[in-house]
This record gives structure tokens, sequence and C-alpha cells, in this order.
């Protein structure tokens, strides 16, 4: 999975592509994640819901979900897999370890709506994303 | 596009953007810069950010921006509104995630001499002492009543427990709490997070520097706050830690919402507003006073266990005293002189620091000749600066100054090129010790990543917003 980074002056922000909806959902929290140190072993599942008035709303409330998992040290999230996914809600799975030594390279305090866009591009769907750093 | 032709200069230190309604504007943009900031902020996307403040509803007087403007998200970094409080909005985006995140300064009986040969130990002893990183705990077991009285109360809560003096609050703004918090409309989430979260410093940006009192500018104003050369002052940068980011997360994905049902629409969604009469806006309101308070509880608690640290390694009695506390990413009801007449306004502060003038009765007496302390951290290499509020900035800009240096390189172009060992070793001989969870601290907040904090001050003091009263200099800096 690629993203790229993209520049701001105080915050950090990246644009990520998926062939589908799904997909994209689950890059971009990988892409989230790729701010922590090391990838854990997928031993515990967490099903996450989450619900948005629109993809950018469902997108910001996705990504803030699996920041939550890593923040209340209930797991280090390492893989992603969208269960359904409509408009105004999304259901995942989420799986990684009980959160031990894993730690934010680059500490993301939450992820903005600060231009935030999901959009239907070449060869799938593309998104941009900010994040408080 | 940079919005830079459209600035007209506006008198000293002053720029405009006029109003235009193609632009959604309501008001005018206007700037407190000098030619070479001007000539920086043009880089990046902040005018438009303070362009699209300008199309808030029910905003009074211009959208301003202070010298230390930068990009931020929906607001910019150094923006300062004022909304009409029975006819405005309030935007949690004007707060930010971190909800009174602010600057303690605290003056140390000890001068530079004293702890010479020993900032290493001093600077270790407090890293230990006030832990750091995100998901950090502290060394304070909250229940969850005592939470609540944390979100009600603030630091005037943790210094009944004995975490400190009543002179503490009484030389904080607003006292250490504001009034008309509301715990309930935390979330339990935002409550989960930040429970184990009092007394940690944060990441980014916070730290705590241990500075001495490099040149004092205002005899007067720096005898009032009890300041003198070479003296030891701790400088504290911290907020509401991962309650206010909850609190600031939560209320944003309910405006979404919201602002439909009151035909509100705004250029960046970041920017999501609500009336501050709706139910919603007093909701936010209620929940964000609760995080300042909690922000001004971490202060305290950061505060206490400086003092524990200094006494185990100076002796005990060993003298501590606040000089002031100030918040930099917050909304208040305040009431400004605006065109002649007295108006209630909700004054939106996003990295931007209430600045009142002398006389002023929300300052204590013992200040009230010199004015408002303000505390403007440079970058770590650099220095910092204790100002005082003056009436230009009740008059102009709401009682508010600039909050800091400003950014302005991203975080991965300050990283580029630069290795970790060869930073830490500049800054060592130049006499700075520093000690930083992530090597990632540390780069990215290197001094060149920001503006000249001397040009910055330079600008609000000719400005009139605030005079200088002391340049301060690191020698031990804690980092997240």
């Amino acid at each position: 999975m690629e993203f790229e980074l993209l520049a701001h002056t105080a915050d950090v922000g990246f644009r990520v592509r998926g062939a589908t909806l799904p997909e994209l959902f689950e890059n971009a929290a990988r892409a989230l994640m790729s701010f922590t140190t090391g990838q854990s072993a997928p031993e515990v599942r967490r099903v996450a819901e989450v619900t948005g008035e629109d993809y950018e709303a469902l997108l910001v409330a996705w990504l803030n979900e699996v920041l939550y998992l890593f923040d209340s040290g209930e797991l280090a999230p390492a893989e992603f897999q969208v269960l359904s996914l409509e408009p105004g809600r999304l259901t995942a799975a989420v799986t990684g370890r009980p959160r031990g030594a894993e730690s934010w390279r680059l500490i993301v305090k939450a992820v903005t709506y600060h231009q935030i866009e999901v959009k239907q591009a070449e060869g799938g769907w593309e998104a941009t994303v900010y994040l408080d750093v | 596009m940079s919005l830079a032709h459209r600035l007209e200069p506006a008198g000293e230190f002053r720029w405009r953007i006029p109003r235009d309604e193609r632009l959604g504007m309501r008001t005018d943009v206007v700037i407190y810069a000098s030619q070479a900031i001007v000539d920086q902020i043009a880089r990046d996307q902040s005018l438009q950010q303070a362009v699209n403040v300008a199309a808030l509803p029910g905003i009074t007087g211009p959208s301003l921006a202070m010298p230390d403007i930068h990009q931020g998200y929906g607001f910019p970094i150094g923006g300062v509104a004022a909304m009409d409080a029975a006819h405005g909005v309030v935007s949690p985006g004007g707060v930010g995630f971190d909800i009174n995140c602010g600057v303690r300064l605290v003056r140390c009986a000890l001068r530079r001499e004293d702890i010479a040969g020993r900032i290493r130990e001093l600077t270790e002893a407090v890293f230990r002492a006030v832990p750091c990183g995100t998901g950090g705990h502290g060394h304070i077991g909250l229940t969850a009543p005592q939470l609540d009285e944390v979100l009600a109360r603030g630091a005037r809560w943790m210094v009944e427990q004995g975490y400190g003096h009543a002179r503490d609050v009484e030389f904080s703004e607003a006292r250490g709490a504001l009034e008309g918090a509301d715990p309930d409309a935390v979330s339990a989430r935002a409550k989960e997070r930040g429970r184990p979260q009092l007394g940690t410093l944060g990441s980014g940006n916070h730290f705590l520097e241990i500075q001495y009192v490099e040149r004092v500018e205002d005899a007067a104003a720096a005898h009032a706050f009890g300041l003198e050369e070479e003296q030891v002052v701790v400088l504290i940068h911290s907020g509401s830690r991962g309650l206010g980011h909850q609190v600031c997360t939560d209320f944003l994905q309910q405006m979404g919402s919201a602002m439909k049902k009151y035909g509100l629409s705004v250029p960046d969604r970041q920017l999501a507003c609500v009336p501050v009469r709706s139910p919603e806006g007093q909701a936010y309101l209620g929940a964000m006073r609760a995080a300042a308070n909690f922000a001004w509880a971490n202060r305290q608690a950061i505060t206490h266990f400086l003092r524990q640290t200094l006494e185990r390694m100076f002796g005990r009695g060993i003298r501590a005293e606040v000089v002031y506390d100030v918040c930099h990413n917050i909304a208040k009801q305040e009431t400004h002189l605006t065109g002649g007449t007295k108006r209630d306004v909700v004054v939106h502060r996003k990295g931007a620091t209430r600045a009142f003038p002398p006389q002023h009765r929300e300052i204590p007496a013992d200040y009230r000749e010199a004015g408002q302390p303000v505390f403007i951290p440079g970058s770590m290499g650099t220095a910092s600066w204790v100002l005082a509020g003056r009436q230009g900035a009740m008059e102009e800009t709401f009682g508010t100054a600039c909050h800091g240096a400003g950014r302005l390189l991203s975080r991965t172009a300050a990283q580029k090129g630069k290795d970790y060992r060869q930073v830490l070793h500049e800054l060592e001989t130049s006499g700075i010790y520093v000690r930083s969870e992530t090597k990632a601290g540390i780069l990215e907040e290197i001094p060149e990543a920001y503006k000249d904090v001397d040009e910055v001050v330079r600008v609000v003091h000719e400005a009139g917003l605030a005079r200088r009263v002391a340049r301060l200099r690191p020698l031990g800096v804690i980092k997240g």
C-alpha cells in the first residue's frame, strides 16, 4: 500500500488510493498507522462501527476510531477489513496485539476535516486527509 | 494560490485584505506583520485561512492575524476572531484540538550560577517527574468523580487537594478555571482518554524549559513580575491532552448535521460552526470550558512535580512561584468596545494570547500598573519573551497578542538532511541540554523550523499590542 505525504507548515497530510471504496478506507487506516512504530501481530480482533453524513465524515470518524483504539492502549492496529460500507455507516474489523511497546513515530493528536476529500479517481478512489500533530 | 497580492499596507506593521464578497468575506482581514514576515506568510495557505474566517456568520470587527501566523486547519494559527455572542457562531475549529494549550511561567529563587554544572542533572530529574509522550500515564490516579471535579474547577481544585498554593490560581488567567464548565457535556471517551494523563506534558511542540532571564527591557514591569537578570525560570507549555482532542473530535462530528439545521455553510469543513445560543453551541462551550479546566489542572500538576524536584535537588523551602498562566487556544465570552458600543463577543484565539492592558480588572492587583503578562516561547535553541499587554490590544485586537514564533518549515522539511546527534551536539555547544522522548521530537522542532521570535515580538511591541519586558534563554529543554 502506498500513500503520498502532503506538505503542511504545522501538521501533516496524506493522499491515499484504493481500487474500491472499502480498500480506500483500509488503506487510509494503514497510512495513519504508518506514523507508529512497528506492526504488531493480529491477535485481537475488534469490530468498529462508525457513522458520518457522507464519505468524508465517515473517513474522519473511521480514522479517529483507529487512532482511539491505539491511544487508549486497547491494541496496536495492524490489519483492517471493511465488513460493510454504506452511505452513512461503516463497519470494519480491526486486528492487532494489545498495545505494548508500540508508540507514535510522529504523534498524531487527531484527524481533521481540513481539506478532507474522498473522490473517484483514475483506477478507483482517492482521499486526502490532514492530521493534527 | 496565495492571496499575498491582495495585501494592502494599513499603517505601521499592519496589512489589510479588504472585504470582498466574491470571496465570501463579511469583513476585512487585518494582519500584524513586518515586511520580512509578510514575505514568509505568502508561502503557505494562511492568508486563505484568514479570509475563510472572515466569512463566518456574526464576525465582529476584522478577521485578525498575529505576526506568528502560519497555516493551520480551518483557522490559521495566530488567528483571532470575535463573534457576536447573540447572533454569531462558535467554531470548535477556531479553538483547535488542544483546548487551552497554554503557557505558565514559574520563577525560581535560584540564579544561573546556582545551577551551573547541574543543568543535565536537573533536566533529567524533571524529565522523570513529568512524563511526556502520548498515551503516557501520569503519576496522579484520578477516580471518575475526581475527574469531574477537575473539569468543573480546574487548577482551583488541584490546589485544594494539595497540588499547589492559593497564590498559584490568583496568578492565572481566569484564576485557573472557567465558569460555566459542563462536565456532563464531555463524552465518556474523552474522559477515558484524559483521566490517566493529568500531570503529563504531551508531544509535538509542547515542552518544559529551564531558562534564565537574559535581559530585562522594562525594569518596572519586570520588578512587578518578580523577574531580574540571571534569575532561573521555568516555562511550561502544555494543554488538555487527549481529553481536549476528543472533545473537539466529538463536536466536529456533530456539527456537520447541526449546520444544515441552521442553514450554515463554511468554506472548509474544519470551520464547522453553530450559533453561540443554540443548544449545540452551548453544549460545545460547556465541554470546551471543562477541557480548558483540565488543562489548567494539568499545568498545576506539572508545577507541583517541578517543585518537588527542585526541593529534592536544592533543599526544602526553595521558592518556585507562578508568574502567570495564559491560554492560547480558547473561545472566551468577553465584553469589548467595538464601533463605540460595548458588545458581548465570543473571542476565538487560535494560537493567540489574551493581552489585557494596565488597570484591567481581570489582572492581579500586583500587576495592575504593568499590564497582563504574556509569554512568547521561541524555538528551543533561541529565546522566549515576557511581554505585558497594552491598551492598543484592547482597541484593535480584542485584547490579544501573539503566542509564539510561528512555524516556518513543515515537520518533514525540518527533518530533511538533519542528523539527530548533530542537532543535540550543536545545542549542547551553545549551552542547551535537551531531553526528548523521541528523536522526531527534536528534529521537527529545530530552531530553523521557526520564524525569528525577536522579529515576531518586535511587531507586537511596535504595533502597541504588548510591550517587551524580558528576554529569556533556555538552559535545559524537555520535549515530548
